[in-house]
């Protein structure tokens, strides 16, 4: 290795290298602590209106039930595993940035532990309610964020921000990927004020392993003027419209920040440079190329930018694993300190403000005389 | 080993135009101590510069081991500058956040420290092998600088008034080490504006206004 080793100049002159490392780690920090918490907010949207369609599809009737000749249908097509009458509801628990819905969905009792099997759910503590029961079986994220557990009452009557006909009492807690609630559709129906007589409202269609595209395609075929279908495509659909807008905000933030930053740093890596002119001037003189001087600076900076983006890291991580512990999660509002999106969103800040330096200083460097250095003419 | 023909180099245009080098011719053979003597600003650092390289004549040529280096790309000539030059200048160039060790092997590789640290021994720098420049005196800083210019054993030493700031005791110790520097095959051209000094030398040349005398 060449001497100075690159980073050398830093490593030893560490007043000069403190606030440009501190610059950066602090916006690795802010950008990636904001990027995680927004990334688990669109989680859990996601977890909670998108991915339990990767296990069934949702077939709701536009008017009073499901017409018989549409059930006979669904039950004829070949990828159709399982179909199930449901009815769903909601409760609102708070989210990160205001309150969020969690589907409550009400099968019938004989049903719930296939639904709750395919789901990806299971039962953590309690039970499932019986049929006709006014029990409800929530997940342990909904109990949390809500602060209730088995025995507790839930329910409209008592937070008139839920949708959700009577009270109900918990008798069971979930726990899985998608934070749902479990109800009894023959308690559900007894409240309902629509009456379908012999119809059902909806259901759920679980789909043969394999064939959910093909199922999903069958569906599409159905009247649509007398049943509405939805399923992952238009889940996701959905979900990307709604959370296009948040990640686009969030990368304007991040442009912001790195425009900022790697002003800030071209500018005081330059102040550092020409203080360093000498070095570069002798180190030309005794014969590295330009191109070899501009990579040395190109190092220096690529060095303390990527520590900087290190400690970045690892300081948001650490960031996230406090709040995530101690503060959201008590709350029942999930954090993932470990995901990517950290790491995605704020690692423009290092690349950019490199290759800002590297204009900047390789403008400098590459119309170096470094005769007039070394005759002391600069 | 470096010969120059008909060698000039000019600054400015026009009525501004001042000639530094004026059809300088020098041939300097392998194992020579050549010192070039002049006052200040009778183009002896210029004549240097052209001969190591370092700058391009406005006409004339330079070759080393036969090879013009004006007809060579900029990247070859720094290579030869790199390889097979070293350079003392009037001023140290010491890199202030460097230890003695690093200035010496500056700009090359990390293998080369032992023979460093063996150089500063023989400038009697022993023990200030991890000092920094600045708990150095001036003298102890320019033979770092003359340790920096032998470090890679070149074919060819440069020195541009490396005598200039020091005083007349180690002036005669850098002349002396260059001259035992020659004497093992090695090649140096000092410019120099101290005539005491021509004694060390195995040829002297004088410049004045760009125009080199005949050798003594």
């Amino acid at each position: 290795m060449i001497i100075p080793f690159p980073g050398l100049f830093y490593w030893r002159n560490r007043a000069k290298a403190v606030p440009l490392f501190l610059l950066v780690a602090s916006s690795v920090l802010v950008v990636g602590t904001v990027a995680t918490l927004t990334g688990s907010v669109l989680m859990s949207v996601y977890r909670a209106n998108v991915k339990p369609y990767e296990a069934y599809s949702l077939v709701v009737s536009k008017q009073a039930g499901i017409p018989k000749q549409i059930t006979n249908e669904i039950v004829a097509c070949e990828h159709v595993e399982e179909m199930v009458p449901v009815l769903d509801s909601k409760v609102k628990v708070k989210g990160l940035f205001g309150t969020e819905g969690r589907t409550i969905l009400a099968v019938p009792e004989d049903r719930a532990d296939f639904c709750l099997a395919r789901i990806g759910l299971r039962v953590k503590k309690g039970r499932l309610p019986y049929a006709g029961e006014d029990g409800i079986a929530i997940h342990e994220e909904i109990a949390t964020a809500k602060g209730i557990s088995i025995g507790d009452l839930v329910g409209r009557e008592v937070n008139p921000d839920d949708y959700l006909w009577g009270m109900f009492q918990v008798t069971g807690i979930l726990t899985g990927d998608v934070p749902y609630g479990i109800a009894s559709l023959e308690y559900f129906k007894a409240q309902w004020a629509l009456d379908t007589g012999e119809l059902d409202f909806a259901y759920l269609v679980f789909p043969r392993e394999g064939y959910r595209d093909e199922l999903n395609s069958y569906l599409a075929m159905l009247p649509g003027n007398q049943v509405l279908v939805r399923n992952l495509g238009t889940a996701e659909r959905q979900f990307r419209s709604e959370s296009q807008n948040m990640d686009l905000l969030l990368w304007l933030v991040n442009f912001l920040v790195v425009a900022i930053i790697s002003c800030a740093m071209g500018l005081l890596n330059t102040v550092h440079l020409l203080g360093r002119m000498k070095e570069y001037g002798l180190l030309a003189a005794i014969g590295l190329t330009p191109t070899q001087l501009v990579r040395r600076a190109f190092d220096e900076v690529l060095i303390l930018a990527f520590a900087g983006y290190v400690l970045g890291i690892v300081a948001s991580k650490g960031v996230l694993i406090y709040i995530a512990k101690w503060i959201l999660g008590p709350r029942g509002i999930p954090v993932s300190p470990m995901g990517l999106r950290a790491l995605m969103f704020s690692l423009p800040i290092p690349v950019m403000l490199s290759v800002f330096s590297f204009a900047t200083i390789g403008r400098h460097l590459l119309r170096l005389d470094f005769i007039s250095i070394m005759e002391g003419r600069d | 080993m470096i010969t120059a023909d008909n060698l000039s180099l000019s600054y400015g245009q026009g009525q501004t135009r001042c000639l530094a080098v004026n059809a300088v011719s020098i041939k300097v053979e392998r194992g020579e101590f050549v010192m070039i003597l002049g006052p200040s600003g009778s183009g002896k650092s210029s004549l240097l510069y052209l001969l190591s390289g370092l700058r391009s004549p406005s006409s004339g040529n330079v070759f080393y081991l036969g090879r013009d280096l004006s007809g060579m790309r900029a990247s070859e000539v720094a290579r030869i500058r790199y390889e097979c030059f070293g350079f003392i200048f009037q001023q140290h160039f010491l890199v202030p956040y460097l230890t003695a060790v690093e200035n010496v092997c500056m700009g090359r590789k990390d293998a080369l420290k032992y023979r460093a640290r063996v150089l500063l021994h023989q400038l009697h720098l022993a023990g200030k092998e991890k000092a920094l420049p600045s708990e150095l005196s001036y003298g102890q800083r320019q033979r770092v600088a003359v340790a920096r210019a032998l470090v890679h054993e070149p074919q060819v030493i440069f020195a541009d008034e490396p005598t200039a700031s020091v005083d007349s005791e180690l002036a005669a110790e850098i002349c002396d080490w260059l001259r035992q520097y020659c004497g093992a095959g090695h090649t140096c051209i000092m410019a120099t504006h101290d005539s005491q000094l021509a004694k060390y030398a195995s040829t002297v040349y004088s410049i004045r206004d760009g125009h080199l005398g005949s050798a003594t």
